[in-house]
């Protein structure tokens, strides 16, 4: 033992180191624009637009509306972590993590935490700017904590997914607007903004079994009646989705050079 | 070579970079019509009162003008890479006036959004959309489609040409257009709106151009939303373009 090699840092240390760096790209970039202040504007022009038509319609919408405006801003979230992602595959920043003495899992760890961290920020925003104009939990705290944990557990899945195609990769720009068709199709064909009888009937069906809708109708039962049998396909959806997105991350992961 | 002809050659280089990069060209294509189909089906029967085609006959002329806002976020980035890449220094050696590379600019952005408006109206024909107008009418359509696209032009010269990076720039852009988008009387009527924010709705340049394709398609008015949109076309358009044209000619000649 003559050689001085510096002992590798502990991996809390390596973890935190990864994690606060993460947090720093994320205050650097766009994100904070894209995950807070475009679902804000979009949740005021909503509310504005459709309040009169909605309650025309049957449907309060100041607490219709916040639990899809959450399940929108977590799905911009993973989108941005895909982004940053193949920034950081494509600089060769992943490849040289991997020449380094580090635990195999702290490099993801450190992206879903801080993403974690990110929808957790992100959620919060929207529900005092829902709480402002009218919107309540009605089903208590323990229906309140439901619904954020169910918020950002939604969120990290969608990231780890986000981060298996970022991963693979070779333009982020490409992948970003790619992933914009099917974030339009998915969140507005689900029962986020209107609810499933002002579907034509023969997309009925394709609505109701959105993971969309379920994540969606999931949040709105947590905060009025408090968790009921609307919760459990949210969480089949999250527990499924988690074993597909963990599985194809790790893959691309391991493959990443 | 005439200016025409400097021009014509920019808006062929603009075209032929933007049909040939597929992952841009098939987004450019996918999103207008993937727009017009959800927002057909999520908001037909709330907003058009139980009556879907009804509510196509302004979502589908606010769909195909938005072709030319939503366009102008990869427009604006490709005038920048213009203006950094070398590519302005270099024509700076050659005998090239400075209006050629703009105004081809704006004539290829002009094409590309006719030619996307137009694959857009082809498929809310299929979902029951109509010319009750006569011919006339159609090419006026288009035309319309055409100056709005114009100002879009415009507008990016005008974000491509300022401080603003690849990553800043888009955002930029996107945000107030969906806006912008949200309300228009396209996309609900102005009735539904607070009386505070009508006011604002019926001047926002979407709602004025789409009373415009509404009045060539289905029946309407046509005269006063025409010369609205020709106002602001020509008011915040040529704003843009002269900063913009100011700011080239500041770069060509330093």
């Amino acid at each position: 033992m003559s050689v001085a090699t510096p002992p590798a840092a502990g991996a809390a240390r390596q973890f935190a180191v990864l994690a606060a760096r993460n947090l720093r790209q994320a205050r650097a970039g766009r994100s904070i624009g894209l995950t807070v202040v475009f679902p804000l504007t979009f949740f005021a022009g909503f509310m504005v637009v459709f309040h009169r038509l909605m309650s025309d319609y049957g449907i309060a919408y100041e607490q219709f509306l916040p639990p899809a405006i959450v399940v929108q801003t977590t799905v911009l979230v993973a989108m941005s972590a895909c982004y940053m992602v193949a920034g950081d595959a494509r600089s060769g920043l992943i490849a040289r993590y991997r020449t380094l003495p580090m635990g195999a899992a702290v490099v993801p760890a450190a992206r879903l935490v801080v993403d974690a961290a990110r929808a957790a920020v992100a959620v919060a925003v929207i529900l005092v700017a829902a709480v402002v104009v009218g919107f309540r939990f009605t089903a208590g705290a323990a229906g309140a904590v439901g619904f954020v944990l169910l918020a950002v557990g939604f969120a990290v899945v969608l990231a780890a997914g986000c981060a298996a195609l970022g991963l693979g990769a070779r333009d982020p720009e490409h992948v970003y607007s790619a992933l914009t068709l099917p974030y339009l199709v998915l969140t507005t064909v689900s029962t986020a903004f209107v609810p499933v009888d002002a579907f034509p009937g023969w997309l009925q069906p394709v609505v109701r079994v959105s993971p969309f809708s379920a994540q969606v109708d999931a949040l709105r039962a947590l905060s009025t009646e408090g968790a009921d049998q609307r919760v459990w396909p949210a969480l089949v959806w999250l527990l499924g989705l988690g074993l597909l997105f963990g599985f194809a991350a790790a893959r691309s992961f391991r493959r990443t050079r | 070579m005439s200016t025409v002809t400097q021009a014509s050659l920019f808006a062929g280089r603009n075209l032929r970079r933007f049909f040939r990069a597929p992952p841009a060209l098939i987004y450019s294509f996918a999103f207008p019509v993937l727009l017009l189909l959800t927002q057909f089906v999520v908001f037909g029967r709330i907003v058009g009162d139980g009556d879907r085609q009804h509510y196509l006959e302004r979502l589908a002329p606010l769909v195909v003008l938005s072709t030319a806002a939503f366009g102008s976020p990869s427009s604006a980035v490709g005038f920048l890479r213009d203006l950094k890449g070398g590519l302005v220094d270099r024509l700076r050696t050659m005998p090239v006036r400075p209006g050629a590379l703009l105004a081809g600019r704006v004539a290829g952005d002009v094409l590309r959004i006719v030619v996307i408006g137009a694959l857009t109206t082809a498929v809310a024909l299929l979902l029951g959309f109509r010319f009750r107008q006569g011919a006339v009418a159609v090419v006026g359509f288009f035309a319309v489609v055409a100056l709005f696209g114009a100002m879009w032009a415009a507008i990016a010269l005008w974000r491509g040409s300022g401080p603003g990076d690849e990553e800043s720039l888009p955002p930029s852009l996107t945000g107030p257009a969906t806006l912008l988008f949200i309300f228009s009387s396209g996309f609900v009527p102005v009735s539904a709106f607070p009386s505070v924010v009508q006011p604002v709705v019926r001047a926002n340049p979407f709602s004025v151009a789409t009373e415009a394709l509404v009045g060539l398609s289905a029946g309407g008015p046509v005269l006063v939303p025409v010369l609205q949109t020709l106002a602001w076309v020509l008011g915040l358009g040529g704003v843009c373009l002269l900063v913009a044209l100011r700011r080239f000619a500041r770069r060509t000649a330093g």
